[in-house]
């Protein structure tokens, strides 16, 4: 992405509500046309931070530019952004059609071009007839498409949606997500998108950013987020991942070794800054891991241990694997194309690739 | 399912017959043909209604009292307003012991309100008590009434609408007269009907404040003093009663209506 | 991260967007705060002025003077005996009639905080449907005319009244029964009548808001229904219970509509008084500092009331 210039560039960014900090070293770019994510869990900033960009909330410090242009004591109505709110903030006064259109009044269009702007929006979002509806009237699917279209009539050069789509159940939330993805290619407009839920966030981005606590932990695409967690934080909060304890032995190239004491020493490929010595963790995604019956006699990226709990999930068969040494039972993720299970107690013998794991630092 | 007639369901009826009871006995007594209100009753007639439209001076207080709550509920809803705004959209340092300091007239004893404002019109100022100086009065007991109205609607819906309009770009003002203002319609028709029977049904600071001219409550209290007017005065107050009770249940209606919650009582 | 040259600058630009953002709420503020100062504010600080004053024949005496709250307290030997209490004052009628409206009050909020709270039960637990509509039903008589209400209850008790010719009718008595008006009993029973309407909703409210899967818990953990009621309805409603009360009380002790039409010359209360040295006895300095003392008393009853009861204890709990 970093062929495309920046559309949003923030540097340093802070916010406080009073003592309160809730934002602090927000310094990234977002490239123009891109479906960017803000990930993280509740009360993680990233809200505030959408808010900032919208001009709803300034910040306590820092520079933001939009389009090269600097934003400080630039208020909201002034923007070339757009946001449509997680509660979607249809105004209960207007009906579809005059909430569609109440940016457009704030320009200079004619009363003819407006009304064709409204139109064309209608048809884009799939309201065709109910440009009538009063806002009373709409399910909640059609309350979002109203705050979609109404803010995307505007033409801003960036779209912010805050959880557009956690008000709507998981069915209807799964098909909006196809759709949302399918308008954002097809208009071209830079979507910066705050969600809580990995899966939407894995599912729509170009690039996510990783919250917590009021910081950027890790900035990059879906697989780069999932294969390449550039720490703990990350690689929990994205997926289910096994971490097994130990300290750095030796640094190879681009890997390291980890001695985990009694469980032996594996090799991977290492993430962030690692230094001999330091406390540090082997990582390893419960579907890279598979399961033979008995136990093997002991031999580089394996571990002997038996079958505590077995989820069926049908596609996929989740157990937990108790291996001597270890606090957690490791998580295996079997696909279920792969023969007869194993039966609780059974002794199993859990191995993988050494590409498939990663040495994380503490 | 139904009901087994409980305690609460009989005290319920009880109280509602006693909130009512005694007003209801105006109008009965106001229809009854005699020149006393006593039972048994008399007969029907309509005479006591009748003679009220040759009363001119019954006619004239009722002209200035129509004058001065139709002033004041426009002038007392028109300063809540922005008020109301500003202590429900701006967290101002010192919005608390604002919003206090404005609510107190509902607490003070009216008497209080009537002698203080008699002093610094009379003692201090030296203007000459009016139907003006009546007004005044109740503006001052009337803006908290309509500034609990208002703020209650105003904090009834989700923030993020104004916030949507203002990224839509909408400056403030477009912003309130196109999605504010229609949205606090109803508290404003509310507030402004309040306004208007609070300052057409009180007496106490009319009674301390009026020069020669009388409102319609001080007229009544006049009368009091007449047993022989007695039918006269209940006829007269049937009137205010009727009209006071639709406008309240107009207020009340509208406000109801799409308010998700309503609590006058809180403040 | 390199530091920003142009931070400081952003800074100060968010300070006075903040700053502006205040004026401007100050600014829609000021018009109705400024008439609030001007005819509340003002006019109160105007009669503590004068009550400093004092009045000599139709002359006003601007000299600063302490005399009139001189006169309100001062003592002589023989007491003055009310209801068997002895009262040391020269001039006793403000102290009596004070202590007599604060009685008064209480009983008349007593009995409306006991009339209401039932109902307030009644439309917050029992009413499922048409809520809005009873709620409006008991709300209309707070809205029509007080003068009005009052006077009605002077047709119930009157010498010819609705009760005594209704019970003469009837053959009960011979003779109206005189004791029922024109005493301070018929004063508490319109002052009670008058404003129990306003007391239901604070109290309707604070009830409305109790979780009702509080009381569910408190079931469910073995309370009986009358001591689910004492343990966690009646603590939870105390913040509404508590304002009504005040709500009530506050503006009942200077009433002055109620005891002139049906307390007769027993049934007087301190807003007689005020009354009267302002429009009758033309001794406005002594009035205002009759108003003042009562407001000052009100406030150190209604502080110590709220400490007694540890008010700031139970609004914090109300989260």
């Amino acid at each position: 992405m970093t062929d495309v210039s920046p559309i949003i560039e923030l540097r340093d960014i802070r916010k406080k509500f009073g003592a309160l900090t809730v934002l602090q070293d927000i310094s990234f770019d977002i490239a123009e046309g891109e479906f960017f994510s803000l990930l993280g869990a509740s009360g993680c900033g990233k809200t505030t931070l959408l808010r900032i960009l919208a001009g709803i909330e300034q910040p306590t410090g820092g520079n933001l530019l939009i389009d090269g242009q600097p934003m400080a004591g630039v208020a909201a109505n002034h923007r070339p952004t757009n946001m449509v709110f997680q509660s979607y903030a249809i105004f209960p006064h207007l009906n579809v059609e005059e909430n569609i259109g109440y940016g457009l009044r704030n320009m200079r269009l004619t009363k003819d071009d407006a009304r064709e702007r409204v139109a064309e929006a209608i048809g884009l979002v799939k309201l065709d007839g109910l440009a009538t509806r009063n806002a009373h009237q709409l399910s909640g699917g059609q309350r979002q498409r109203v705050a979609l279209a109404r803010a995307l009539v505007c033409r801003p050069k960036v779209l912010l949606l805050d959880e557009p789509l956690s008000a709507l159940d998981k069915k209807l939330r799964e098909e909006m997500q196809l759709e949302l993805r399918a308008l954002q290619r097809m208009v071209g407009i830079t979507f910066v998108f705050v969600t809580h839920d990995q899966e939407e966030a894995l599912t729509l981005s170009d690039r996510i950013a990783v919250m917590a606590d009021g910081r950027v932990l890790q900035i990059d695409s879906p697989r780069g987020l999932y294969e390449r967690p550039a720490s703990r934080r990350v690689a929990e909060f994205i997926g289910s991942m096994n971490l097994i304890p130990g300290h750095v032995a030796a640094l190879t190239g681009n890997g390291a070794r980890l001695d985990a004491g009694d469980l032996g020493m594996f090799g991977a490929e290492a993430v962030g800054s690692l230094r001999a010595g330091a406390a540090a963790y082997l990582a390893l995604r419960p579907e890279k891991l598979t399961l033979a019956a008995g136990h093997a006699g002991s031999g580089p990226n394996r571990l002997n241990g038996e079958v505590r709990e077995a989820a069926y999930l049908g596609d996929r068969v989740h157990y937990q694997v108790a291996v001597a040494g270890l606090d957690q039972p490791m998580a295996v993720s079997v696909s279920n194309a792969e023969g007869e299970g194993f039966s609780l107690g059974a002794p199993v013998c859990v191995s993988w690739p050494e590409a498939g794991g990663l040495i994380l630092a503490q | 399912m139904f009901r087994r007639p409980d305690a609460l369901w009989i005290y319920a009826i009880i109280f509602v017959a006693f909130l009512y009871g005694p007003v209801l006995l105006l109008p009965v007594f106001a229809l009854n043909d005699s020149n006393f209100a006593t039972f048994p009753l008399a007969g029907f007639t309509l005479r006591n209604f009748q003679s009220m439209a040759a009363n001119t001076s019954m006619i004239m207080a009722l002209q200035n009292s129509l004058k001065i709550a139709i002033g004041v509920a426009l002038l007392s809803t028109a300063l809540a307003m922005p008020a109301s705004l500003a202590l429900t959209r701006f967290r101002l340092p010192g919005g608390g012991p604002i919003h206090g300091f404005m609510m107190l007239p509902l607490v003070m004893p009216s008497i209080v309100i009537a002698v203080a404002l008699l002093v610094i019109i009379l003692k201090i100022l030296g203007i000459q008590l009016s139907l003006w100086t009546v007004a005044a009065g109740h503006v001052l007991i009337c803006l908290p009434f309509c500034m609990s109205v208002l703020m209650s609607r105003l904090e009834g819906f989700d923030p993020n609408l104004e916030e949507a309009s203002r990224d839509l770009g909408c400056t403030a003002w477009q912003t309130f007269w196109r999605l504010t203002f229609p949205l606090a319609a109803p508290g404003v028709v509310s507030s402004l009907l309040m306004a208007f029977i609070i300052s057409f049904d009180e007496f106490v600071i009319a009674f301390f404040l009026t020069g020669t001219e009388n409102t319609l409550p001080v007229y009544l209290f006049s009368q009091l003093r007449f047993p022989n007017r007695l039918p006269g005065v209940m006829a007269l107050g049937t009137l205010i009663l009727v009209g006071s009770t639709v406008l309240v249940l107009v207020a009340e209606l509208i406000r109801k209506r799409g308010a998700p919650s309503a609590n006058p009582g809180d403040i | 991260m390199v530091a920003l040259p142009g931070i400081d600058r952003a800074e100060k630009v968010r300070d006075r967007d903040q700053i502006r953002r205040w004026l401007r709420g100050y600014g829609l503020l000021s018009p109705a705060f400024l008439v609030m100062v001007a005819m509340l504010a003002l006019p109160i600080a105007a009669l503590v002025l004068l009550s400093f004053w004092t009045q000599s024949g139709y002359e006003l005496d601007r000299t600063l003077t302490s005399a009139n709250y001189g006169t309100l307290v001062e003592l002589k030997e023989e007491p003055t005996i009310w209801f068997g209490i002895p009262f040391y004052f020269a001039y006793p009628v403000p102290a009596i009639l004070m202590l007599k409206s604060i009685v008064m009050s209480l009983m008349a909020t007593t009995a409306v905080i006991a009339l209401a709270y039932p109902m307030a039960y009644f439309l917050a637990f029992r009413v499922h449907r048409h809520k809005a509509l009873w709620i409006i039903l008991i709300t209309i008589p707070f809205w029509t005319s007080y003068l009005l209400r009052v006077f009605s209850w002077k047709v119930v008790l009157g010498f010819n009244g609705a009760i005594n010719s209704g019970l003469k009718a009837l053959g009960i008595i011979d003779e109206p029964l005189e004791f029922l008006l024109y005493n301070p009993g018929a004063v508490v029973l319109t002052l009670a009548h008058s404003w129990v309407a306003f007391a239901i909703l604070p109290i309707y409210v604070s009830l409305e808001k109790i979780d009702r899967s509080l009381l569910e818990a408190a079931s469910d953990l073995g309370d009986s229904r009358w001591k689910r009621f004492v343990r966690i309805t009646l603590p939870l409603s105390a913040p509404g219970t508590v304002a009504a009360a005040l709500l009530v009380f506050i503006p009942t002790v200077g009433d002055y509509v109620t005891p002139t039409l049906v307390g007769g010359p027993g049934g007087t209360m301190i807003g007689n008084l005020i009354q009267d040295l302002f429009l009758k006895r033309n001794d406005a300095p002594l009035g205002a500092a009759v108003a003042v003392a009562m407001i000052l008393l009100i406030g150190v009853l209604v502080a110590l009331f709220l400490w007694a009861i540890g008010y700031a204890r139970i609004r914090a709990r109300r989260t």
